[in-house]
């Protein structure tokens, strides 16, 4: 998936655009206030004005430009692996729920091993639960017993 | 005598034996951050903040200082040895640096190296010690319009000085003032832009922001691609300079650490320009221009000195006016904060253990890095070749451990995994996280300064224009963001003329 560098900027300036039209309407919404005394809403109201203004500025340069020169850029093309991001994304976004079932010891074992195996260049089964086992060991007694940081018990109580 | 009483204060306090051993863990974890490629000391100083909370004020900000200006260190390391740089000060070096070491000269490259480091970082000290009281007494006088003034002048230099062009970081450090604004308005106490979030009541949390912009957004671009790295394997023989080496490099020392010095006060410059303004001085004052880049010494030692030189200046705006200039000091200003102490014209006053005992610990931790870095070069190499894939987990693993510490929930965890996501997609769109971080910070003071000054003056913006340090700070400002501008008009005039 190839992307040029002009699209990227319109898709970028657009998104910005519609945000900062999102935090005009609530900020608008809040109180803002006067100029002699500025309410809750007045700063934030004219941040997105002025972010709005840059977007479109942006946006138009982008188009402008697509005129004079398309430069692609290599960045998010097929070289990328996608599948380590997406994977580490999704266990990322997961562990504050494993860390709460099975708590501290169990969830960041599996946190090592997972990506050890699961992303490449994946490694032997040896190298994954030796390395998970040792890392989730040593940090639980770094964190839970020396720096007392209380992790939820989970099921198996550890 | 009152700075003498102070330092000698701060000595007592730095050589107590847990601020030492903080201290020589600080400048150890920097100097390893130095060395890892793709993991910068704003992200290990946030990686750090949460274990620090037992910790006293004055033992933390000794410990986070360290990583700082120890991260400078390390960073020359592989850039002489394997042409990588661990750090983006240290880009520079690879140029001389790696020739160097392919020529044999591997030793005094890492000893000027070193040395150019501590007397740098020296000097820096000793002009952060000497600056800071005074203009922290200055700046007491500074009502709402100055802070404003100020903050804008900071903000508008960061936008100039970051990389990408002027435009997106400007849409970057609005965006970072956007996203200061949720939470409970600080005048009013209504909540605002929280949505019915309970966890947006307090704000955005700085410390998962920044490990997610910062951290996690860099683990995510590793992943992208497997980094290739010559092994150096060659023995690394005489590492101090020769007589020389040092009658070459002396110069570019001293102008390294003057420059360093002016670069680190400016916000936004920090030791990354300094580096690069140092290196480029170096050329045009060599007898020998021509040679650089073929492994000339006075490119490593300049380059080196200047970055640790701007990282000390870079604490004088912090200390004295609440101003981070880079990303790193941007997160420390974090650290600061929760740990209950306010960065500003009040810390060296409220705070003196504080204030002293950190200047203090900064000699005794530049000493223990020349110490660290000469014996240890070899252990620092082996570093470099762990292969990624085992570093990686860890490195997420510590962020997230690092992101629940803070207030033991789980919306910590959340808010550092979504700022992973958008550093990680503002990267591919080449929107740089450094304006966003900075507007970030800077917004609640920017806006409560705004809005006491419009009170103050009845709604009147020409008061600003009524005090002498406002109408400097302004026009600085305008003179920048003109001239951002005008290489556009002039462009679009000549497209004009030319008929385009």
């Amino acid at each position: 998936m190839k992307i040029d560098h002009n699209k990227k900027e319109q898709i970028s300036s657009l998104f910005l655009l519609l945000f900062s039209g999102f935090i005009c309407f609530f900020s608008y919404k809040l109180s803002m206030g006067s100029i002699h005394n500025p309410g809750v809403g007045f700063f934030p109201f004219y941040m997105g004005i002025i972010l709005g203004l840059l977007s479109i500025r942006n946006f138009i340069k982008a188009v402008a430009q697509r005129k004079i020169a398309i430069e692609i850029i290599k960045t998010l093309n097929n070289n990328i692996n996608w599948k380590n991001i997406i994977i580490t994304v999704v266990v990322l976004f997961s562990f504050p729920l494993l860390l709460k079932i099975l708590g501290f010891l169990v969830s960041s074992f599996l946190f090592i091993a997972f990506f050890l195996r699961f992303t490449k260049p994946s490694q032997r089964w040896l190298v994954v639960l030796g390395m998970g086992g040792a890392v989730a060991i040593s940090f639980y007694f770094i964190f839970q017993y020396w720096l007392k940081i209380q992790f939820p018990p989970g099921i198996f109580g550890i | 005598m009152d700075i003498l009483n102070s330092i000698a204060n701060g000595f007592g306090i730095a050589f107590q034996l847990n601020n030492l051993l903080l201290c020589f863990i600080g400048v150890l974890f920097g100097t390893f951050t130095g060395v890892l490629p793709g993991f910068g000391p704003s992200a290990a100083i946030a990686l750090l903040i949460p274990l620090t909370f037992g910790l006293s004020g004055v033992s933390s900000i000794i410990l986070l200082c360290g990583i700082y200006y120890g991260a400078m260190y390390g960073g020359s390391t592989t850039s002489i040895l394997v042409n990588i740089p661990g750090e983006a000060a240290s880009v520079i070096t690879c140029l001389d640096g790696y020739a160097m070491a392919q020529a044999g000269r591997a030793g005094p490259a890492l000893g000027i190296s070193a040395f150019g480091s501590l007397i740098g970082g020296t000097i820096g000290i000793i002009g952060l010690m000497l600056i800071a009281p005074p203009l922290a007494d200055f700046a007491l006088k500074f009502g709402p319009h100055e802070i404003f003034s100020i903050m804008f002048l900071g903000l508008t230099v960061i936008t100039y000085v970051s990389r990408g062009p002027v435009l997106k970081c400007l849409m970057m450090a609005s965006l970072g003032l956007i996203l200061s604004s949720p939470g409970l308005d600080m005048i009013s106490g209504t909540p605002r832009l929280t949505f019915g979030i309970v966890d947006l009541e307090d704000g955005i949390p700085i410390v998962p922001m920044a490990m997610g912009l910062f951290g996690i957004s860099e683990v995510f671009l590793n992943l992208e691609k497997t980094i290739q790295i010559d092994i150096y394997d060659k023995t690394i023989k005489h590492i101090l300079p020769t007589l020389k080496d040092w009658a070459v490099s002396f110069w570019a020392i001293l102008r390294g650490s003057t420059l360093g010095f002016f670069c680190g006060l400016i916000p936004g410059a920090g030791p990354v320009i300094a580096s690069f303004i140092s290196y480029a001085v170096e050329k045009k004052v060599s007898k020998y221009p021509e040679k650089f880049g073929t492994g000339v010494i006075e490119g490593v030692a300049g380059p080196e000195t200047a970055n640790n030189a701007a990282v000390q200046a870079a604490f004088i705006p912090l200390f004295t006016l609440g101003i981070p200039v880079t990303p790193a000091i941007a997160i420390l200003f974090g650290a600061f904060v929760t740990h209950g102490i306010v960065p500003g014209p009040l810390l060296i006053s409220k705070h003196p253990d504080l204030f002293w005992g950190v200047i203090a610990s900064m000699y005794i931790g530049n000493i223990m890095l020349l110490v660290l870095n000469l014996p240890l070069i070899n252990i620092w190499v082996r570093i470099v070749r762990i292969p990624y894939i085992f570093l990686f987990p860890l490195i997420l693993l510590f962020c997230l451990i690092g992101a629940f510490s803070l207030d033991f929930s789980m919306s910590a965890i959340y808010f550092m995994c979504i700022f992973g996501v958008i550093g990680y997609i503002m990267k591919k769109f080449e929107y740089e996280p450094t304006p966003l971080i900075m507007g970030f910070i800077l917004g609640p003071l920017m806006e409560k300064s705004l809005r006491q000054s419009l009170i103050i003056s009845h709604g009147s913006f020409t008061s600003f224009f009524g005090k002498p340090i406002c109408m400097i700070a302004l026009s600085l400002a305008a003179v920048l963001l003109i001239t951002n501008i005008m290489p556009y008009l002039r462009s679009k005039r000549m497209a004009v003329g030319t008929g385009e």
